[in-house]
């Protein structure tokens, strides 16, 4: 029996790859044959195939029909129909990501802009500089014969296609067995889908059946679906085209061999890959030790190659231009993720990164033993400076970057874009994953895992939400488990499972209610006793905490204490709570400010009763991630912060250089602030006066005194005054300041005659006002206004917030000084760092 | 001499105070009075009234942006350099201004 359905599609997106791979993953639950029709364009598709419906290009608007035949053909409709009711469990509210910026513009290193540098411009997704011999590319290069190709005998040529399928399918499913790594086995499995999917199945039968030889019916296919997916309104699936043309590509490798060797990539050295597509599979395959940079023309931001390159932190810059035509062969090249460009290594433009590179290895070699010490005041108030994560593969990372721990795994990841809840099994595999990748040097980190938190703005499929008016205090969280007890009870005893591989801590969103929280704790104790009698291993003493999210938790602290072993301050959405202001909501956002004196007035009560109770506070909200608001969260006297991995560094070269005692007095006198604006002026005013790394802000250090410095260029001898001044943790964007100086200086170089220079920049790249002075082993021209050499550089950098403005008085005072002779002789005849230190400290009155 | 000064270069950070340094000294040196007005990043310091301007017989900018409050200085007879030329030849300048 034959029966439909029809649905106007409703998705901002339209009908997706996530919604179009649901749907496919559905009908192949069912035996009835499916075809899925668009109405807008008149073309109907197979069910089951995830290619095919995604090239269906149904937007929003657009009305479908579904139409089935066999046995079970209702009991699909009907769970179809599910589907389209929850919005294929997407939110109908379009996404506020911005379309990827329009043009390309390469941020080029002043130096090299004065070198005439001929830079290949690109978008940078993957920072850092790579050099390397160029090894292009080329795609594949098929000659008009097999464009040609007829077969006589279509049988014993689908019968090759098929062994070519085969084959490919054994290989990617041999990589799958052979790696631990989450995010290669998702790509993976994406690769399997498509290697699997009825529609290029079908394609490659009916052509070779018609006559086509096996390599043209893959041509023709691969052809077929680039077009299709590549012309599609959406970026994601124009994405997903790479990962067709990866597979066909290794298909054509079965069936002749010869076809690859314009794409064969062979390493003899250190080296860059140049390539106006590069696949997936091809990426895996290549020796990551040898590969320094790529280099890619047609590849988007989140494709997947683009997210390898980033998980294996490849210097990469995307979508250059005829990438291949201008970059030769066997070239040596830079690549440079900073700026987005790359450029040939020509001699002095590989000095220019040499030096670069000196010291961003002593910036590294500074912070390296800070980022591996586990996060402490100055005056030894540890604070624990934790990481958030969605997925295991980030937990390494945020390790190696310095995280302590993992203050949040969210669960989300796992539970989205699919047909069915995932399997206790599968839960505890990745829990026990995540619980095994927080390892550092053999010592055990803490991961605390978040319970699922989703609510009717995000559903999935098989959770049922009533419509809500307002989902944000409609069903979400915790709230949610009590009508889906069986997904709770499989999370949770895959939690306590993992709990037997490591330190781990579980806790619920969105409890508003000591009720709640206590119902959470019995959950949990269950499962332990069902564990323990089924004699599966976990730990029994599995500490057990809540998000405090919703401000009716505040004032009942000390009664939760007694229920719950810690709680975890989301400071996102008690702020929003709080201040009854949705942040993405223009008309309101302003209200909702984390430096609102009043919200820090609740933070400070919740923690100051958490304190008076034992019980441990961590917070793992956006407001722990700005460096900015450091002083505030120690002077809370909060347990752990716990932010994104790139604030990490930040927080903990910042964190020691601060006084514990210094962040209360700091954090007194916000909460007898007006408004957000004075906090957030207090804390620059703090910032500028604590310089990272250790100590007060001083001006002047020993580090950033250079007393031989061999610099033969006014570039060069920029460029290593600023890598002092990063070094030194005064900067964490050189770039930024290099920029600030050479903008300053094209107005007019700062030679100002009697042998100095005073290159300066101002820019909130500098974390304090700050000297760095360098004696030049040999003079430099700088285009002085006497015309004579340059011998001694002093450098002034400064933020352009400088809230205290001694630092300004102070520079004025140092310009002054050099106007006298005894003052300039003094410096440049100092024979050591001390005797500069000491000479800059009396004149400008500098004290001790 | 009266001397009335401005010092003021377009970052305000440094060049501002040299001119200003190198004008001072070399004026108090040949035994002028000068009162210098700097106008750099922290804004006017030390800012010259009408009755400092009044007094004065020559006003002097060396200066390579625009001067703030510039009608205060109406009907004086200014002597107009770039900062760069008071650092590296106050006396010049001085002499310029007839001093």
């Amino acid at each position: 029996m034959t029966t439909s359905l029809r649905f106007v599609c409703q998705l901002p997106t339209g009908l997706h790859a996530r919604p179009a791979s649901l749907l496919a993953e559905t009908a192949r639950r069912f035996h009835a044959a499916v075809a899925v029709t668009n109405e807008a364009t008149g073309e109907s598709v197979e069910g089951r195939s995830v290619l095919s419906l995604i090239a269906l290009d149904v937007q929003r608007g657009h009305s479908v029909l579904v139409e089935a035949a066999g046995d079970d053909a209702a009991e699909f409709l009907a769970a179809v129909e599910a589907l389209v009711h929850s919005h294929f469990g997407e939110s109908l509210t379009p996404s506020a990501t911005p379309a990827a910026s329009g043009a390309i513009v390469a941020r080029v290193p002043a130096p090299l802009r004065r070198l005439g540098a001929a830079v290949i411009a690109g978008r940078s997704v993957c920072e850092g500089v790579g050099h390397g011999v160029a090894v292009v590319v080329g795609g594949l290069d098929i000659p008009e014969s097999i464009r040609h190709a007829r077969t006589d005998a279509p049988d014993a040529e689908w019968a090759r296609a098929s062994a070519a399928l085969a084959a490919v399918r054994d290989e990617i499913d041999e990589d799958l067995h052979a790696t631990r790594d989450v995010l290669r086995s998702e790509l993976l499995r994406a690769h399997l889908g498509i290697v699997d999917d009825p529609a290029l199945h079908n394609l490659l039968e009916q052509a070779i059946r018609s006559g086509k030889a096996a390599p043209r019916a893959v041509v023709e296919a691969s052809a077929h679906f680039m077009s299709r997916l590549g012309s599609s309104a959406s970026a994601y699936i124009r994405e997903r085209a790479a990962d067709v043309e990866d597979i066909c590509r290794r298909i054509l490798g079965e069936l002749d061999p010869s076809l690859l060797d314009e794409c064969q990539i062979t390493f003899t050295g250190p080296s860059i890959v140049v390539a106006d597509s590069l696949g997936v599979s091809q990426l895996m395959a290549l020796d990551a030790k040898l590969l320094h940079g790529l280099v890619l023309g047609d590849a988007g931001p989140t494709s997947h190659v683009v997210i390898l390159a980033r998980s294996m932190r490849i210097p990469t810059i995307i979508g250059v231009e005829g990438a291949t035509r201008s970059i030769a062969a066997s070239t040596p090249i830079i690549v440079d993720a900073f700026g987005g460009f790359a450029v040939p290594a020509s001699d002095p433009i590989a000095e220019y990164y040499r030096r670069e590179q000196a010291f961003r290895d002593r910036r590294l070699a500074r912070i390296r033993p800070l980022l591996h010490k586990r996060g402490t005041t100055r005056d030894g108030v540890p604070l624990e400076v934790a990481a958030n994560a969605a997925m295991p593969a980030e937990i390494r990372a945020a390790i190696t970057a310095g995280a302590d721990s993992i203050g949040l795994l969210r669960t989300e990841l796992l539970f989205l874009d699919r047909a069915q809840a995932p399997s206790e099994q599968e839960q505890y595999g990745v829990y026990r994953a995540a619980v095994e990748a927080a390892v550092v040097a053999g010592d055990q980190r803490e991961v605390i895992i978040r319970t699922l938190d989703i609510g009717g703005d995000k559903p999935a499929p098989y959770i049922t939400v009533p419509e809500e008016d307002n989902p944000f205090l409609g069903c979400r969280g915790l709230r949610l488990y009590h009508k889906h007890p069986d997904l709770l009870r499989d999370q949770l005893r895959a939690v306590c499972r993992a709990s037997a591989h490591g330190p781990v801590k579980v806790m619920a969103p969105m409890v508003a209610t000591l009720a709640e929280a206590r119902w959470f704790r019995d959950r949990i104790a269950a499962v332990q006793a069902e564990l323990g009698a089924e004699g599966l291993d976990h730990d029994p003493g599995l500490p057990v905490g809540i998000m405090v999210e919703v401000p009716s938790l505040a004032t009942i602290i000390d009664q939760l204490a007694k229920i719950v072993d810690f709680i975890s301050i989301g400071t996102n959405d008690l702020c929003q709570y709080w201040t009854a202001a949705d942040r993405t909501n223009k008309a309101v956002a302003s209200l909702n400010n984390v430096r609102d004196p009043s919200f820090l007035r609740l933070l400070e009560q919740i923690v100051s009763q958490a304190r008076d109770h034992a019980l441990w506070a961590g917070m793992c909200g956006e407001m722990a991630g700005d460096p900015l608001n450091l002083p505030l969260l120690v002077g809370l006297g909060l347990s752990e912060i716990s932010a994104a991995a790139p604030s990490i560094g930040p927080i903990k070269s910042r964190l020691a250089g601060y006084d514990s005692g210094a962040c209360r007095d700091l954090l007194t006198k916000a909460l007898g602030r007006e408004s957000p604006h004075e906090v957030t002026a207090l804390l620059e005013g703090f910032a500028a006066t604590h310089r990272a790394d250790s100590g007060h802000a001083d001006p002047i250090h020993p580090d950033l005194v250079l007393i031989d410095c061999d610099a033969t260029t006014r570039e060069h001898a920029i460029l290593d005054l600023v890598g002092a001044l990063h070094a030194a943790g005064r900067t964490d964007d050189p770039r930024a300041l290099e920029e600030a100086v050479w903008v300053r200086e094209d107005k007019g170089p700062t030679g100002l005659g009697f042998g100095f220079a005073i290159p300066h920049g101002q820019t909130d790249a500098v974390s304090c006002p700050s000297i760095a002075f360098a004696k030049l082993r040999a003079p430099i021209e700088w285009a002085s206004s006497d015309g004579q050499p340059v011998r001694a550089v002093i450098m002034l950098a400064v933020p352009a917030s400088d809230a205290d403005r001694t630092h300004l008085r102070l520079l004025a005072k140092l310009a002054r000084r050099l106007m006298h002779e005894g003052f300039r002789e003094s410096l440049l005849s100092a024979p050591d760092v001390d005797t500069i230190l000491h000479i800059l400290r009396t004149e400008l009155e500098l004290g001790a | 001499m009266k001397i009335v000064a401005v010092t003021a270069c377009p970052t305000g950070i440094a060049h501002t105070y040299m001119a200003a340094e190198q004008l001072e000294k070399t004026a108090r040196a040949a035994g002028h009075t000068i009162k210098l007005e700097t106008q750099g990043a922290m804004g006017i310091e030390n800012e010259l009234t009408r009755s400092d301007i009044a007094a004065a017989d020559v006003a002097i900018f060396a200066v390579d942006i625009e001067v703030e409050k510039k009608e205060r200085f109406d009907g004086k007879r200014i002597v107009k350099v770039g900062v760069a030329e008071a650092i590296k030849n106050p006396k010049g300048v001085l002499e310029k201004a007839g001093a």
